[in-house]
Formats: C-alpha cells, sequence, structure tokens
C-alpha cells in the first residue's frame, strides 16, 4: 500500500526555537504525520520518519547540520557534500552495538556506500522520541497491527512517549523497533526521492535508474551522479510514506557481520564515556569532583554530619549535606573520597521492620503461607492445578530461592552537571536521556529546555541507567556549588546503594500422570514486575496449571536488571522442569520436546540444533554432567546447555552451547557478542551473584565480595543462530542471560544428583 | 496478558515526570572550605618520592 | 614535584605523592583512556605499564612513578596512531562490547605478548584473569590474544557470518 499524500507543511527554518511542543497536538495526529518532509531555506530535503506529531524536521536541523555545504535530507540520516552519509540513531550505545546495526539498515535500503556511513548519536530532544520503544513496553502485541489500526495507536503512543520522555534503550528493542519501523523506511523513502529527482533532471524514467553505494545511475543514457548532487532537488519529489521496503534477497547490508562503528575508539582509549566528561573551555585540572555518600540504609536521611576533619583535607573545596546523601566536593575525585572518608553522619530510623537476609526471606515465606495452594493474584492458569495434583500418579514439590543482584555495570556511576546563569548541562551515561532531563528539570525547578544532556557511550548498563537518581544528585550538587561538578561514585557506593533486582521466593507443586507427563503445575512467588508473561510456561502443554503472585514487600529498592523477571522466573521454572523430567525417569531434553504445546515450531527448533551442538545424547564421563534450559525473552528462543566438571568437588564450566532464534538477526556476529555476554552475565549471577542484607544495610561492597566470572573461569561458548523468519522478532541483549543459571543447575545436578534450588551456586561447594 | 507492561523503572520515572510540580530542595548544610582553583598545598610534595606500595603486589 | 615520562614524554605533576597514579592520569594530566572500575586492584580497568610492567594504577602511589616510565592505553599505538597488534586484532575479532574495560584489558595482553609471544590458554588465564569484563567478552578477548600472537587466523568481516 503505497500511500501518496500531501507533504505535511514543514516547520520554516526560521521557527522560534524556544516554542514549546503542542501536546495536544497528538490527538490529531495522523498516519501524514508519521513521515513528514519539506524544504528548507536553501532547498534542502528534510524527512522525519516516526519522529512525532507535527514536524519537527525544521526544529532538528541546526542540531544535526554540521560543516557548511552539508545538507539534512531526514531526522535520521544526512547526507554532506562529500557524499557522506549520517545515520542519526535515537539509541544509547552501551556495548549492544546498536548503532552500527541501525545504520546498517538505513544504509542497506538507501542503498548506501557502507565505508561512507557515519553514525551520530541523535540529540537529546524531545523530537527523537522514540515512538516505536514506547509502545512496545505498552503493548507488544499491536507492533504487528493491521494498518487501519496504526494511525490511532502511534498517535496515542507518540503521545504518551513524550509524556514520559521516553529515550528509552532497553528492553532488547532498539533493532526490532526503531530499526524495523523507522530506520528502514527513512532510508527507502529518501532513495526513492533521490531517484525521482534524478529522473527529472535526466527525462529518464525513474524505473531506470538503479542506485549503489550512494550513487544513482542511468546505463542508457550514461548518467550517474552521487546522492550529495541530488539532495536538494529531492526535496521537490513527492513523498512516499509507506515505500516499499526491500526483500531478504536483496538485502546488501542487512544479515551480514558489518564490523561495528564504534569499536575503533574502543581500542584506543579515544571513546568518550560519561565519567570521561570534559568541560568545553575548562582544562579537565581546574575541575571539581565530588564524592557522595547515600545513608547505608534504603529509605533514610541524613540528620546530621561530622565533618570537621574532612574541612582540613587537602584539595576540599565544599562539604555539603543534602539531607539524603553527603557530598564533597574537591580538586579530584581522589581527594573528595579520602575527605569524604573521614565524614561520620547520624541518619534516620529505618521504619523497615527488615534488617537481614533472614528476615526478608522470611517477609516472602510468609507471603506464600498465606497465599497457600490457591490463594495470592492470579498470573495465569488453566484446568483446576488443584484437583490434578491430588490424582496424580507422583507429586513433587520444589522452594527456589534468588537474592538481590546488583547491576555493577563496568564505569560506576557518575555524573558531571554545570548550573548556572539559568541553563543547564549534564553529561552523563543514561539509557533515557529525556527523562535524565526531566529528572534534572525538577530537581532545579528549571524549564526542560534549559537542560541540555550530554549522553556519551555508557560503560555498560544492563537497566542500571534507566535510572536517574544519580543524575538528580549531581545537579543538586552542581546548583549548590554554582560550578560545574563531576560527580563518581565509588565502587561501594555504587554496589551498596543500587537499585537491586529483586530477590524472590518461587514454591511448585507438580503432579505427573503414570506415563510421566506433566499433568498439574502449581506455582506462586512473590514478585511479579516485567514483563507480565515471565512467570508463564507457555510453552509447554500442561492441561492444569495455576500461577499466582502473593506480593511481599522489598526492603531494598529494585530495578530492571538484565531480562528483569526472566532472570529469576528462568531459573524457577526450567529447574522445575529439569526435576518433573527426573521424576519421570526421561531425558531432559526429550522431555521438553514432548512436552511443547502450540505454535513451538522456534522452540522445537532450538532445542533440536542445540541437542545437536552439544552432542547431547552422547554419555558423559564420571562426574561430568549436562544440563539444558530453554527460556523465550523479548521475542528471542534461547536454548543452552552447560558441561560442568565436577570432579574436584566444584563446579568448573566447561563448555555452554546456545542455540537462538530471534526472527531475524541483522549482524549476527554482533548478536552473538550480545549473547555470548549474556551468557557471562547469567553464569556470573549463578556462581556468586548475591547481595546480602545486614543490619538493614547491602553487604557486599566491591568485586572482591561482589564476585564476577573471570577469564580461567570463563567456559567455551558455541552460538547457533536459527532466522525461522525474514524479520526481527527478538531482541539480543537479554535473552542469553535467563537460561544459563538453570543450564547449570541441571548440569550439576546430571554430574552429581544434587539439586540446586537456591542461587548462587558456587558457595554452596566451597 | 497485562496492557500496560511498562517497565516498572519506566513506570516509576513516568509517575514522577506526570504529576509535576518540583522536587528542588537546597543543601541542609553547606561548608564553603576553598574556591575551585585556590593552590591546594600538599604536605611532603617535596619530599623524595615514597615507594609504600610494592608495585609487583599492587599488580596481583 | 614528582617527575617521570608518561608515553614518552616528561612530566612533573604537583600532587600529593600518596594520590593514585589513576586520578594523576586522567584528572591532572586529563588522558581518560585508563579508566576507573573499582579502585582496589579488583578488576583491571586502571592497568597501566610502569616501567614496562602492567600495573594497578588505582592503587600505585603517585610517589612510586617519579624517575620511571608510564605507558597508557594513549601510548600504545604507533607514531601516527597505527593500532598495533593486539589492538588490530581486537577489532577483527570485534571484542569490545561496552568497551570500558577495554583499554585495561589491551594493557595486559600486550605485556603478555611482549613477554610470552606464543601463549598458551593456561598463560592467557594467568595473564588476563585479574581483568573484569562485565559485558562478558573473554571468549573474544582469548581469540584475539592468539590472533595477535600469529596463533589463529583473523576473521575477516565478511567470513564473521
Ligand atoms: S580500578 Fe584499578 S583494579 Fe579496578
Ligand atoms: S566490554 Fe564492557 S566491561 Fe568489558
Amino acid at each position: 500500500m503505497s500511500e501518496q499524500t500531501d507533504i505535511p507543511e514543514v516547520a520554516p527554518e526560521t521557527a522560534d526555537e524556544t516554542a514549546k511542543p503542542e501536546r495536544s497536538r497528538a490527538a490529531k495526529w495522523s498516519r501524514r504525520g508519521f513521515i513528514g518532509a519539506g524544504v528548507l531555506a536553501g532547498g534542502a530535503l528534510l524527512i522525519g520518519v516516526g519522529v512525532r506529531p507535527g514536524n519537527p524536521v525544521g526544529k532538528l536541523s541546526p542540531l544535526v547540520a554540521g560543516g557548511t555545504g552539508e545538507e539534512l535530507v531526514n531526522s535520521w540520516v544526512k547526507i554532506g557534500a562529500d557524499n557522506i552519509v549520517t545515520a542519526i540513531i535515537p539509541h544509547c550505545e552501551m556495548g549492544q552495538g546498536a548503532h552500527s546495526v541501525l545504520a546498517q539498515m538505513l544504509a542497506d535500503e538507501l542503498d548506501a556506500d557502507w565505508s561512507q556511513v557515519e553514525v551520530m548519536q541523535a540529540p537529546t530532544d524531545g523530537s527523537y522520541v522514540v515512538s516505536d520503544t514506547a509502545r512496545m513496553f505498552v503493548a507488544p502485541f499491536t507492533m504487528n497491527a493491521a494498518d487501519w489500526i496504526e494511525p490511532t495507536w502511534e498517535g496515542l503512543f507518540t503521545q504518551i512517549g513524550r509524556f514520559a520522555d521516553v529515550m528509552i534503550t532497553g528492553g532488547s528493542s532498539s533493532i526490532r523497533s526503531t530499526g524495523q519501523y523507522q530506520m528502514r523506511v527513512a532510508g527507502a523513502a529518501a532513495r526513492k526521492m533521490l531517484v525521482g529527482a534524478a529522473a527529472d533532471e535526466w527525462g529518464v524514467p525513474a524505473s531506470e535508474i538503479v542506485t549503489r553505494d550512494s550513487t544513482l545511475i542511468h546505463e542508457a543514457s550514461g548518467n550517474s551522479a552521487p546522492y550529495s548532487e541530488f539532495a536538494a532537488a529531492a526535496a521537490e519529489q513527492p513523498m512516499d510514506h509507506s515505500p516499499k521496503l526491500k526483500d531478504p534477497k536483496d538485502y546488501r547490508l542487512m544479515g551480514k557481520s558489518k564490523r561495528r562503528t564504534d569499536i575503533p575508539a574502543k581500542v584506543n582509549g579515544t571513546a568518550d564515556f560519561g565519567i570521561d566528561a570534559k568541560i568545553p573551555g575548562m582544562e579537565p585540572s581546574d575541575l571539581s569532583y565530588a564524592a557522595v555518600r547515600r545513608p547505608p540504609i534504603p529509605g533514610t536521611s541524613v540528620v546530621s554530619m561530622d565533618a570537621e576533619t574532612a574541612k582540613g583535607m587537602p584539595g576540599v573545596q565544599q562539604i555539603l549535606n543534602m539531607g539524603s546523601f553527603i557530598a564533597v566536593v574537591a580538586d579530584g575525585y581522589w581527594n573528595a573520597q579520602q575527605a569524604l572518608n573521614t565524614i561520620t553522619a547520624e541518619y534516620s530510623d529505618s521504619e523497615s521492620p527488615i534488617k537481614s537476609t533472614a528476615d526478608q526471606f522470611a517477609a516472602f515465606a510468609n507471603a506464600l503461607d498465606a497465599a497457600g495452594d490457591d490463594g495470592g493474584e492470579k498470573a495465569a492458569g488453566r484446568g483446576n492445578a488443584q484437583s490434578a495434583y491430588a490424582e496424580a500418579a507422583t507429586k513433587i514439590e520444589a522452594e527456589y530461592k534468588a537474592p538481590f543482584l546488583a547491576h555493577a555495570p563496568m564505569e560506576p556511576i557518575n555524573c558531571t552537571a554545570s548550573v548556572k546563569d539559568g541553563k543547564c548541562d549534564i553529561w552523563t551515561s543514561t539509557q533515557v536521556p529525556l527523562m535524565a532531563r526531566s529528572a534534572a528539570a525538577k530537581a532545579l525547578g528549571m524549564d526542560a529546555d534549559a537542560i541540555t544532556v550530554h549522553h556519551p557511550f555508557l560503560g555498560g548498563a544492563f537497566g542500571r541507567r534507566l535510572e536517574n537518581d544519580y543524575v538528580t544528585m549531581a545537579v543538586r550538587i552542581a546548583k549548590a556549588t554554582s560550578y560545574p561538578v563531576k560527580m563518581i561514585w565509588s565502587r561501594e557506593e555504587d554496589t551498596q546503594k543500587a537499585l537491586y533486582r529483586p530477590a524472590d521466593l518461587s514454591r511448585f507443586k507438580g503432579g505427573l500422570d503414570a506415563g510421566g507427563k506433566l499433568i498439574a503445575y502449581n506455582n506462586v512467588f512473590t514478585q511479579r514486575h516485567d514483563p507480565a508473561e515471565a512467570s508463564v510456561p507457555g510453552i509447554y502443554d500442561i492441561p492444569n496449571t495455576s500461577i499466582r503472585v502473593a506480593e511481599a514487600d522489598l526492603h531494598l529498592p529494585f530495578s530492571a536488571w538484565r531480562s528483569v523477571d526472566h532472570s529469576q522466573q528462568g531459573f524457577f521454572i526450567e529447574s522445575f522442569i529439569d526435576e518433573a523430567a527426573h521424576a519421570a525417569g526421561a531425558d531432559p531434553l526429550e522431555y521438553r520436546l514432548n512436552m511443547l504445546g502450540a505454535n513451538t515450531e522456534r522452540h522445537r527448533g532450538v532445542l533440536e540444533k542445540v541437542a545437536q551442538l552439544s552432542n547431547w545424547s552422547a554419555p558423559g564421563a564420571e562426574g561430568i554432567g549436562k544440563g539444558v534450559a530453554i527460556v523465550e525473552s523479548f521475542g528471542t528462543v534461547a536454548a543452552e546447555v552447560i558441561e560442568v566438571d565436577m570432579t574436584s568437588g566444584k563446579p568448573k564450566l566447561l563448555n555452554v552451547w546456545a542455540a537462538t532464534d530471534a526472527g531475524y538477526v541483522m549482524n549476527p556476529d554482533g548478536f552473538r557478542n550480545q549473547i555470548e555476554g549474556g551468557i557471562v552475565f547469567g553464569l556470573t549471577a549463578a556462581l556468586y551473584g548475591e547481595i546480602d542484607i545486614v543490619g538493614g544495610a547491602a553487604k557486599q561492597s566491591n568485586f572482591h565480595d561482589y564476585k564476577m566470572l573471570r577469564m580461567n573461569e570463563t567456559p567455551a561458548i558455541e552460538v547457533a543462530i536459527i532466522n525461522s523468519g525474514t524479520v526481527p522478532v527478538g531482541g539480543a541483549g537479554e535473552p542469553g542471560t535467563p537460561p544459563a543459571a538453570p543450564a547449570l543447575a541441571n548440569a550439576i545436578f546430571a554430574a552429581t544428583g544434587k539439586r540446586l534450588r537456591e542461587m548462587p551456586f558456587g558457595k554452596q561447594f566451597a | 496478558m497485562r496492557v500496560f507492561a511498562i517497565p516498572a523503572a519506566a513506570l516509576a520515572t513516568l509517575t514522577l515526570s506526570a504529576c509535576g510540580g518540583s522536587d528542588v530542595q537546597e543543601p541542609v548544610e553547606q561548608i564553603v572550605v576553598a574556591e575551585p582553583g585556590e593552590a591546594a598545598s600538599y604536605p611532603g610534595a617535596d619530599e623524595p618520592a615514597q615507594t609504600a606500595s610494592d608495585p609487583e603486589q599492587a599488580s596481583e | 614535584m614528582i617527575t617521570f615520562t608518561i608515553n614518552g614524554k616528561t612530566e612533573r605533576v604537583d600532587a600529593d605523592p600518596a594520590m593514585p597514579i589513576l586520578w594523576v592520569v586522567r584528572e591532572k594530566l586529563g588522558m581518560t583512556g585508563t579508566k576507573f572500575g573499582c579502585g582496589i586492584a579488583q578488576c583491571g580497568a586502571c592497568t597501566v605499564h610502569l616501567d614496562g610492567e602492567p600495573i594497578r594504577s588505582c592503587s600505585m602511589p603517585l610517589g612510586a612513578a617519579e624517575g620511571r616510565a608510564i605507558t597508557t592505553i594513549e601510548g600504545v599505538s604507533g607514531e601516527d596512531g597505527e593500532l598495533n597488534a593486539v589492538q588490530q586484532a581486537w577489532i577483527s575479532e570485534q571484542v569490545p562490547q561496552c568497551g570500558y574495560c577495554q583499554s585495561g584489558q589491551i594493557m595486559a595482553a600486550t605485556a603478555l605478548l611482549r613477554d610470552n609471544p606464543a601463549p598458551t590458554d593456561e598463560d592467557i588465564d594467568a595473564a588476563m584473569s585479574g581483568n573484569i569484563c562485565r559485558c562478558g567478552t573473554y571468549k573474544r578477548i582469548r581469540q584475539a590474544i592468539k590472533v595477535a600472537a600469529g596463533i589463529e587466523q583473523a576473521t575477516d568481516e565478511e567470513t564473521a557470518a
């Protein structure tokens, strides 16, 4: 359906830059606003795709137009006088390679010369709200909604997106939402307009013009020209709002392992992360630095501090009691931290009844006891799990525990801020730059338009940098001092005052019929956040299920942690399925295959693939075991087999084989890197991850007691990719993580007969 | 299926930004010791270098 | 005043001799390729060479650098910025994810290969296990070290699929 419509009016370049976006326009939004195009002074063509209701291209152009002679072709792509195509990417780069892959998708549709493609991070402007990302979070099922429903949904979701300032990099969503629905459309539409302009100029049919390597070619007449030559003329062309996208057979860049564009800067020290922020016009040695300490127990505040010693310490400039935290500002981070270490403080009393890990798990157990076999809130279910259980030939019961976990990104939390002359500049690593801006605006009582967020590379995030607690702290410090300050958290602060992956307790009762089939599945746990379906063993055909949540409060604050609820639920569910297989006397992988329900071709595919990769049926040596687990998360199905050597009495990881199906993988090598990383992340949690509560505070503090998997412990990892479709339906960043812990627990069981129902496993063999 | 499955993290922020108002909080206590650029003096800066920490050890 | 060379250039710094080298390099000299990860010699993000030996700059006082030579990630490339074999292998094997740990990883690997041009897996474990990568790129680091050593062939862009 190629729907030709009039070119929407574009705000002229002279538009009042400070004008507020009209929020009410969202309600009147129509499909034609989804792609907006128009002519700028000077004759350049502008296209904005899925940016927001209205036509923001005029407002954005000064932000992305760089040198002279450059023309903005659309909000997502810029063609310079040198014919360099710049892809303007609305997502942050935190190691997932999204910048490169999104550029690949755009450049492929545009037929751009890949060696002449550059990537630019979109400016932090409300116009870059990622509506498809917002929409995927809010109602994933509408992503493939019939076309007629799009206008309604799109208008609604763009509005929601603006409201929440969603410029979000999370939920493994960059490629499948922004890439599939925006970058490709932008590239294809721009290409079509360039072709149209060349056809008019050369007096030849557009259909005879081919595009290749950023060049327009008409063989018969011998004409050819670089894209840059027609960028301005293309503006006069009618715009196709639904340009035809390439068939997979015509992909030249998509589906290929193109090298990531962000990597060269990451091997020579030139990549700038948030912590490396430099203030323009200021020597790094003139900058001020803050070390901070929040009260050790969540929800308490600083009543008073004794800073007598700190006042006399070298380099100290200011000492601040901000109520919710203490800050020392000095001429360097180390001096600030040394001074902070000497400060003693009194904190308010905590109202939480929970003082220890045991208290927390007792609270969970109380909630589960109260819910019993049919209490709590129903999360999912069918049939009658209780009566089926009563009549089952074999009954099994299990209780699993998962601890609190910190994200521990390699780059400690930090934020640099300058607040003066009614303006605020922020430099920080964030997954949500627009939300960071809103948070700063609130903390400062300033208008968001007066705030600029500069967001360079992220040194890891894993969900931690969806939060803005640290941005608020930094701007408050900078406001109090009235000069720029770089706030850096110590690793201890990062680990002990984090927002954690929730701990949980999950109880199961299962019933098998005489043939060993799982016919009753009754499960209750206390934590349900996102995604809602994480607790549902939906891939299996179990006739009677009851899945319930009996909510219990968490003492420590929580946030999304790589794969979110799948990180605990994957362990619970796939361990319990393994226990059922054992009770049935069946091979665990066969048992899973036999239990797969309707619409599980992709699940069958990955299980069969991983069986083959791992040589599953070959008998293992004494003390060596293999375990399997399969979890679908964020649209990707991942099955993993882990081989562990238990002969020394402690787990030694030998091999991990993973088979994955994300629909269609845009960059196989980049995808594999993400899955490999997700597996190591999952194994770190499985073996070591644990945040305890002692005296109401988080106990672990740094990498000596919050341990990470290291080189000598990392197994060989092999990742297979199955492309069962033609478009990406699944993400890459998170799906590798959930199967790792259950596959390892199941492997240890296979090797030793010891069933591990509590994470982490490492200390249980100490 | 719950329709409104915004990640809890995003939702928290959504709620915050939706409820308007401002969170402005001034410091409870502010001790100004020196201005940036005022020379910091390092006792011992002119003394012979100390090598208390063994490089071999620290690299482990 | 402490005097030392950094990437071949002589520097005189007026700072507390007890201040760790990491902060002098990052904040006084403005060279931010060397990273802060833990501050207690646990993660290796801050690895630099002191007289050629890899050290944890977060835990080494400035005073220890007096009269000695520091090399950082900014100083391991060739004269005109040409990447060394380790850096090239890091690209061919597409090692980094977030990249934050990689300066330290490359400093550790560069020292390993200088002393041991054909490291075994055990040698790699011994030299590299002090460096944490939270993104989990260990498999690729191992492979890249072997490529830099000439033990394995570099993966090229077209065959990576
Ligand atoms: S920052 Fe020096 S070892 Fe971690
Ligand atoms: S690449 Fe992110 S910590 Fe190593």
